[in-house]
C-alpha cells in the first residue's frame, strides 16, 4: 500500500463507478483495484453504500389517499375548499 | 422514476374528473413513493402527494400543455420535499421511526432481524444528516436513476455540481454505514 498513491484513485472512485473517466485513466485505477487490497475494500464499500441507496423501498401508496385526492378535486366546488397547504417554495416549474 | 414524455393535451381552466382520475391513477404511486423516499414518512409523503396534485389541478392550463409531465412532477414533488426537509430540520424534529424499509429478504432469525433494523435506523439517520438538497441529489441520481444533467433541471444546479452534491452525500453514508457494511457493527 502507497498511500499518496492509494488517495490519488480513492477520489476518483466515484466517477470510476459511474463511468466518467477517460479509458486510460479507468484502466490505471482498475489496475490499482487489482493490486490493492485495501483499496479494492474501500471501493467495495462505496459500491455496497450505492446499492443500498439503490435498494431504498418504499410503501405503495394507501389507495385512499388517492381516492381522497380524485373525490375532493373532481367534487362540485373543484378542490375550492381544499385548505392551501403549498409551501411558498413549491413554485411551479 | 424516469423523465419521459407524455404530453396531456387538453387545455382547460381545470382538469375533466377523467383527465384527473387518469392522472391521479398512473402517477400517483410514483409520487407517493418518491416523495417517501425523500422524507421517509409515510404521513410527510401523504401530505406531498395532495399538494402536488392540487398544485397540478391547479396549474392545469400550463401542466396541461407540458410536453414532460414526469419531469414536471417529479420537480414539484422534490421541490415539496426540499422545503418539507427544511422546515422539519429548522424545528429539529426528524421522520418517523422504522418508516425506511430497504429491498432485502426477510429476516431469517431475531438475531439478523435486530441486525437489520440498526441498519436500517443508522440508514435514516445517515440520510436524516444530509442537507436536504444533497439528499435529494443523491436519491435522484442513485435511486431513481435520473441523469446529472436531469437532475440538475430539477435541483437548479450545474451537472458538476449535481455530481458534487452526490459524491458528498455517498461519502458521507458510507462513513456512518461502513461497520455495517463490513458486517463488525458494535
Amino acid at each position: 500500500m502507497n498511500a499518496p498513491l492509494c488517495d490519488h484513485f480513492r477520489s476518483r472512485f466515484d466517477e470510476y463507478h459511474d463511468g466518467l473517466l477517460a479509458a486510460a485513466v479507468a484502466e490505471s485505477v482498475k489496475s490499482h483495484l487489482t493490486a490493492c487490497d485495501r483499496c479494492r475494500e474501500e471501493y467495495g464499500l462505496l459500491v455496497s453504500c450505492i446499492g443500498v441507496i439503490r435498494g431504498l423501498d418504499a410503501p405503495p401508496v394507501p389507495p385512499r389517499a388517492l381516492r381522497r385526492i380524485v373525490d375532493t378535486l373532481s367534487g362540485p366546488d373543484g378542490g375550492a375548499t381544499l385548505p392551501d397547504r403549498l409551501d411558498p417554495g413549491l413554485e411551479t416549474p | 422514476m424516469s423523465v419521459g414524455t407524455a404530453r396531456i393535451g387538453v387545455p382547460g381552466l381545470h382538469p375533466s374528473a377523467e383527465t384527473l382520475e387518469g392522472l391521479v391513477a398512473q402517477h400517483g404511486n410514483r409520487v407517493y413513493q418518491l416523495a417517501f423516499r425523500l422524507t421517509r414518512s409515510t404521513a410527510d409523503a401523504e401530505d406531498v402527494l395532495q399538494d402536488v396534485f392540487l398544485k397540478l389541478y391547479r396549474s392545469w392550463l400550463q401542466v396541461s400543455t407540458c410536453e414532460n409531465i414526469d419531469g414536471w412532477l417529479t420537480r414539484v414533488v422534490t421541490n415539496a420535499c426540499i422545503d418539507l426537509l427544511r422546515s422539519r430540520k429548522s424545528r429539529g424534529a426528524t421522520a418517523e421511526r422504522s418508516s425506511l424499509a430497504r429491498l432485502s429478504a426477510p429476516a431469517v432469525s431475531p438475531g439478523r432481524a435486530l441486525e437489520e433494523r440498526e441498519f436500517d435506523e443508522k440508514l435514516q439517520a445517515a440520510l436524516e444528516e444530509l442537507p436536504p438538497r444533497e439528499m435529494a441529489a443523491l436519491i435522484l441520481f442513485d435511486h431513481e436513476g435520473l441523469k446529472a444533467k436531469e437532475v440538475g433541471r430539477i435541483l437548479n444546479l450545474t451537472e458538476g455540481a449535481v455530481r458534487r452534491y452526490v459524491f458528498e452525500a455517498r461519502r458521507k453514508v458510507k462513513e456512518l454505514l461502513t461497520p455495517y457494511l463490513r458486517g463488525d457493527q458494535p
